[in-house]
């Protein structure tokens, strides 16, 4: 039995389905025939092989390419069962989570001062929790020794903020907190751009405007680069400000 | 192309005369979203310029219907290992069989419009795809192909309901209206041979894609038009008080029959077919975003595929309303009889 589950979204160009085999077992199918969606396939795959070297995980998780001609590709992932955080409850609500996935990203990626391999879209909504334990997914935007360390944890916590900016309609002081004290669990371990103190939200966007070829089109979808600048600026000296509060 | 399948490659020269590098039987017909005029000059400036550079200048907004990269979603059905031979029947610009000879060994592609034909030759030739023959005939006189040339996979991709159809359609002129015409015959027996032909051109594990409308798509009871004939409840109404609204409005018979599930299921059946699975498609299958096996019982993880936003990102008071009704009829009610459209992969 299969599904199409998702169907070329936020311009990619790769349509992804699951498969039910007759063991019940399950298997996610990506595929795709245009050239961006050929590259994104390819890139997923490169990311799981890196990712699976250095994650702990009690069962391996297989990806591999299934079919590859110079038109088309078909990669197959092991489906994860488990518990995926609800993206836009805010910070608070994942706390948790996002402790996990902070941890999770410290341990992948120890620090360094060099340019690091990069998710490229570390968010809640790609995050399975399984039996205690963590597991990334959806890997097709991997780049190696392409961003500064801490970028995915930044990129998770700018996310996360807009999200609960979204739904409470104001900047909440525990939301606030909660993405202040992830940001220092980071700054234990390493170094991040002291840039990102002062303008977290409007480092972070130009960042991505600026090496927005690491994404192609699919950059769009980056729900904080849609908001008006005077907000990212009131949203960077409140954040800045909690973060000369607490040293 | 001759290396891999010289036996279907000589049995089409056998029946067909080869002009312009396209195998073409005796027939006229048209059928095109383009008037003959519209296409005369997509043909004129395909000699210089690529077909989709052609379609950018001249018709933009089919460029994403032809080209769109959802549009192969359901090919994934037939779980094609690459080595298939295939007929695309009706295949117009090649929205399929481009995707389709991308993954398989080789593809036929029919279509009775010699314009379609002519782009998606121009087509193949930009992309480099170099697996696909292309014959113009009308898809009711298909021969019967010899044993030996019988194919792996039919597709079927929004063609069924207009097999009955006569006559040429420039779709912008004949759409809605009124054009007397007289049919014979029953649709439905036209549309049961058409499928009987394609299963006996099939080899013996050869499967059947089909793509097609709900006849009892929700959408149909809210008062949105069939999108075949513009009429309102044509296709949920009886098909004789169909065809007296359709004779009354447009001066023709009903012909672009469509089926609901049980419906699709039957008719497959009766052309000879063994197993059909089937599938609910949303919104539609010609853009799908889920396609969900119809035996699965509770559709919990349905997600509404309608936007609230148009293409210009206005949030419309008919989407959001449309949505609405899509999350209570499939995720709330789980009327999964009612969805959108309709895939079916047959077995022979």
């Amino acid at each position: 039995m299969i599904e199409l589950i998702r169907n070329c979204e936020h311009g990619s160009c790769v349509s992804t389905y699951v498969v039910h085999g007759t063991d019940s077992r399950k298997t996610i199918v990506k595929l795709s025939h245009d050239p961006v969606g050929i590259e994104d396939l390819r890139r997923e795959f490169e990311g799981w092989k890196w990712y699976h070297l250095r994650v702990d995980s009690h069962h391996p998780i297989a990806c591999k390419i299934v079919q590859e001609n110079p038109g088309f590709v078909k990669l197959c992932i092991d489906y994860i069962e488990g518990t995926i955080p609800c993206y836009t409850r805010g910070l608070v609500h994942n706390r948790k989570y996002l402790d996990a996935m902070v941890s999770h990203y410290l341990t992948i990626w120890p620090y360094s001062g060099d340019l690091v391999a990069m998710h490229g879209d570390y968010s809640l909504g790609n995050a399975v929790f399984q039996q205690g334990q963590l597991l990334m997914i959806d890997w097709e935007h991997f780049r190696s020794s392409a961003v500064f360390w801490g970028f995915d944890v930044v990129y998770l916590l700018v996310e996360a903020l807009f999200y609960s900016v979204r739904r409470f309609r104001r900047i909440r002081a525990d939301e606030l907190d909660v993405f202040i004290k992830c940001a220092q669990s980071v700054q234990d371990r390493g170094e991040l751009p002291s840039e990102f103190y002062s303008r977290p939200v409007g480092y972070l966007s130009d960042f991505i405007r600026e090496k927005r070829e690491l994404w192609g089109d699919q950059y769009l979808k980056f729900p904080f680069l849609s908001l008006e600048k005077p907000f990212v600026v009131e949203l960077d000296d409140r954040i800045s400000l909690e973060f000369k509060r607490c040293g | 192309m001759l290396l891999f399948y010289s036996s279907l490659v000589d049995f089409l020269h056998s029946q067909y005369a080869m002009i312009d590098g396209l195998f073409v039987a005796d027939v006229e017909g048209y059928w095109s979203n383009l008037t003959k005029a519209e296409n005369k000059v997509i043909l004129e400036s395909l000699k210089n310029d690529s077909a989709r550079e052609t379609l950018l200048r001249y018709q933009p907004w089919i460029e994403n219907v032809i080209y769109s990269p959802k549009r192969q979603a359901g090919l994934e059905l037939l779980q094609l290992q690459g080595d298939e031979v295939c007929i695309d029947y009706g295949c117009m610009w090649g929205a399929l069989t481009v995707p389709l000879a991308l993954r398989t060994r080789f593809v036929l592609s029919v279509d009775q419009t010699l314009e379609s034909l002519q782009f998606l030759k121009a087509r193949l030739r930009d992309e480099s795809v170099d697996n696909v023959a292309l014959l113009r005939n009308d898809l009711r006189k298909m021969p019967v192909f010899p044993e030996h040339v019988r194919v792996d996979i039919a597709v079927v991709n929004g063609v069924l309901e207009w097999i009955p159809e006569i006559g040429d359609i420039e779709l912008k002129t004949y759409y809605g209206r009124r054009h007397m015409k007289a049919y014979s015959g029953c649709p439905g027996e036209q549309q049961e041979a058409f499928l009987r032909r394609v299963h006996e051109n099939l080899n013996e594990e050869g499967r059947l894609y089909l793509a097609i409308e709900n006849r009892f798509d929700f959408k149909m009871f809210l008062g949105i038009r069939d999108p075949h004939s513009n009429t309102l409840f044509t296709t949920i109404l009886p098909r004789k008080v169909a065809n007296w609204l359709s004779l009354a409005k447009l001066g023709r018979s009903y012909v672009n029959w469509t089926y609901s599930f049980g419906g699709i299921a039957s008719l497959l059946k009766r052309a000879g077919f063994s197993r059909v699975e089937l599938y609910m498609c949303f919104p539609d299958y010609r853009f799908p975003e889920r396609i969900i096996p119809y035996e699965n019982k509770w559709l919990k993880d349905f997600r509404p595929t309608i936007s609230i936003r148009d293409i210009n990102g206005r949030v419309g008071f008919r989407r959001l309303v449309g949505r609405f009704v899509e999350t209570m009829v499939f995720k709330v009610f789980r009327l999964k009889s009612l969805s959108p459209s309709i895939i079916a992969v047959a077995e022979k």
